[in-house]
């Protein structure tokens, strides 16, 4: 694995990008290949694990806090698990897909919220391929955070502010600013946005 | 901006209000003047931001505070975006290519229109059209017929989708709430209970999450790592409000509402963009005009109760009155203790138009108005007051809050 990402990351090196970014603020080194990106579609394995659920007594008398107390109650999906935790409850999961042709884009491998489960997010991109010669596609958080991981792929461009959480340190008072598409600007941009209100 | 060059324009404003107590027959609409100060020059809003932050260390005002300058968010591009409404008969299709509106014309970033007639107009607009917040996860939803009724997105009036809005942005169309989605049940400013955003990321996600457990008319709005969803308030009473946010952030006015209004469009588009100032200005004005529709208190034998045994808090006017210490009530507190939002008191809320609101408390802990508030037996914890009133008198106090 760690050869593997030394590998791309040379043969990336290799390639002048596209994106070169030169607002000097943002100290992105141009021609850098972003941390993460997705050279090739990956199939997932249908593994998961099956010990628990470790369920709190307590939790079970939070009403709809808890919907499953074992894993042979989830029947309506492929490799049904009933996971959990004592923030989040306890709930079936289930593989959505395999590979990204049972998605509308990419399947994530083992991408569920807190879970081993594969699920299928969104963007404009399902390999680097897609984002031109020289170009990335890269996982991206959603428009609330990294709440939940990954949401969707998107391709990088010359418009982007950022390249990978490396060159979004923030200013050390407001979160953790990571590099994540922005959709309202359609661009890779420094962000610790949080859901409207 | 130096002090030289907003002088003559703050003496401008002055001139202006002076103008106005001396109630002379041509002055201008103090709105107006206001607005028309705010879009012309930022020092107008960072002095209403100042003067209006109730704690200055929380995390809501020093982000504020920090980036609330005309060199950092004023010098963000002002979005127009062209939208289009999405409308009921569209759930279940894909995005459209065609039929955006561009309804700024090729109107300046501090054009204002003169009268406040026009002002609210612009804001009424906005409130129902401009982009508060892009979502491309409702795209999951928009799909799929079934699942857009489950999480609560209802046909307004005119055929359209809870206010939802398709946007065009750089590369492409997502879909987009405005402000109607979360505030408008048919009724402009009253919430929609229906809307459940949390259920929304979680069909997107494909997973069960906290954000699933929001439940329908709330959301998490702090980015604070705390587990604090809130009810959507009501904003027809906003003008009545002795302070914004249930936390008591904001000491309110129609100035520091505007600052509100734009500082949260600007953090919801990731700090990518800001709003033209005289949109923001608009909405505000927009939202201080709903107070006008809302019956005044009338007299009677509720009303007597309610002064012996709500008055102390919910007072004047408004019905309203200055925050008072989070332990004094009891009602969950997560919303009160946000490190973000948080002041150490809850503001006590308006009660002018709580005879149509549901929803009750931060928590939305109540789900059945004022009969289920005052229900003994209710099971949302705190604010115990008039709970051991004789029947009589509660039934009196019952019916005279159902008049206003
Ligand atoms: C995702 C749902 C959502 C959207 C969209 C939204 N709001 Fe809100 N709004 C909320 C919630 C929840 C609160 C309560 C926050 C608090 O009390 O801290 C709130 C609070 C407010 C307040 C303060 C109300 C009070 O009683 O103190 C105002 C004013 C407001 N919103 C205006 C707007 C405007 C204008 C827009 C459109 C630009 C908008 N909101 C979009 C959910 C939303
Ligand atoms: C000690 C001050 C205090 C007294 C006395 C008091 N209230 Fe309140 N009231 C509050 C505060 C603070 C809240 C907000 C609590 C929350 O959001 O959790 C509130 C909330 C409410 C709400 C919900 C409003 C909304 O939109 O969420 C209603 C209705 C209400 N009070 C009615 C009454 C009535 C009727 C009485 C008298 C029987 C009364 N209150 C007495 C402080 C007070």
């Amino acid at each position: 694995m760690n050869t593997l990402r030394l590998l791309t990351a040379g043969l990336a090196a290799a390639f002048t990008l596209t994106a070169c970014i030169t607002d000097a603020d943002k100290g992105v080194v141009p021609g850098r290949a972003p941390e993460k990106h997705r050279p090739v579609a990956e199939m997932c394995d249908d593994a998961r694990d099956s010990s628990g659920p470790f369920i709190d007594d307590w939790a079970l008398e939070q009403g709809d806090y808890v919907s499953c107390t074992a894993h042979e109650e989830c029947t309506e999906g492929d490799n049904g698990r009933c996971i959990g935790n004592g923030h989040d409850g306890w709930s079936c999961s289930y593989d959505r897909c395999f590979a990204d042709d049972d998605c509308d884009n990419v399947c994530e491998c083992e991408g569920g919220f807190r879970g081993d489960f594969n699920v299928c997010v969104g963007g404009d991109c399902r390999t680097d391929a897609d984002c031109g010669p020289g170009g990335y596609c890269s996982p991206s958080f959603g428009d609330c955070g990294e709440y939940t991981g990954v949401v969707a792929y998107y391709c990088h461009t010359p418009d982007d502010e950022c390249i990978d959480d490396s060159d979004c340190d923030g200013d050390g008072n407001f979160g953790a600013p990571y590099c994540a598409y922005n959709p309202a600007a359609g661009k890779w941009m420094c962000s610790d946005s949080h859901c409207a209100g | 901006m130096s002090v030289v060059r907003r002088a003559p324009l703050l003496l401008l404003v002055l001139a202006a209000l002076a103008c106005e107590e001396a109630a002379a027959p041509d002055a201008p609409d103090p709105l107006a003047v206001d607005g028309h100060a705010f879009v012309a020059e930022p020092a107008v809003g960072r002095a209403a931001l100042e003067a209006s932050l109730v704690d200055p260390t929380n995390g809501y005002s020093a982000l504020r505070l920090a980036r609330y300058t005309p060199e950092r968010w004023g010098a963000l591009p002002a979005w127009r975006p062209r939208v289009r409404a999405i409308m009921v008969h569209e759930r279940g299709g894909s995005p459209p290519t065609e039929g955006f509106e561009d309804w700024w014309g090729a109107r300046a970033d501090d054009a204002l229109p003169a009268d406040r007639a026009g002002i609210e107009a612009l804001g009424a607009r906005a409130f129902t059209h401009f982009p508060a917040q892009v979502v491309p996860a409702l795209r999951s939803v928009l799909g799929d017929a079934e699942a857009a009724t489950t999480v609560g997105l209802i046909p307004d009036a005119d055929g359209r989708l809870s206010g939802l809005v398709w946007v065009e942005v750089p590369g492409g169309v997502e879909p987009a709430l405005t402000c109607a989605t979360c505030h408008s049940d048919g009724v402009a400013g009253r919430p929609n209970m229906a809307f459940d955003l949390g259920a929304v990321y979680d069909l997107a996600a494909q997973s069960r999450t906290a954000r699933g457990r929001w439940g329908p008319g709330r959301v998490d709005v702090t980015g604070d790592g705390v587990d604090n969803p809130t009810a959507f308030p009501d904003l027809r009473p906003i003008r009545f409000q002795t302070h914004l946010h249930r936390a008591a952030t904001v000491r309110n006015g129609l100035l520091p509402l505007a600052v509100r209004i734009e500082t949260l469009m600007i953090t919801s588009t990731g700090e990518a963009w800001r709003p033209p100032r005289s949109v923001a200005f608009a909405l505000a004005a927009y939202l201080w005009s709903m107070g006008d529709a809302l019956p005044p208190p009338a007299d009677g034998a509720g009303r007597a109760v309610f002064d012996a045994t709500c008055a102390r808090c919910h007072a004047g006017e408004g019905l309203a009155g200055a925050p008072v210490p989070i332990d004094d009530v009891g009602t969950a507190d997560a919303v009160a203790r946000s490190p973000d939002r948080g002041t150490g008191r809850w503001r006590v809320p308006s009660l002018r138009g709580v005879a149509d609101r549901r929803l009750l408390f931060a928590s939305g802990g109540v789900r059945g108005g004022v009969e289920e508030l005052l229900d003994p037996d209710r099971a949302a914890a705190g604010h115990p007051f008039g709970l051991d009133l004789p029947a009589v008198e509660r039934r009196a106090l019952v019916g005279w809050l159902e008049g206003l």
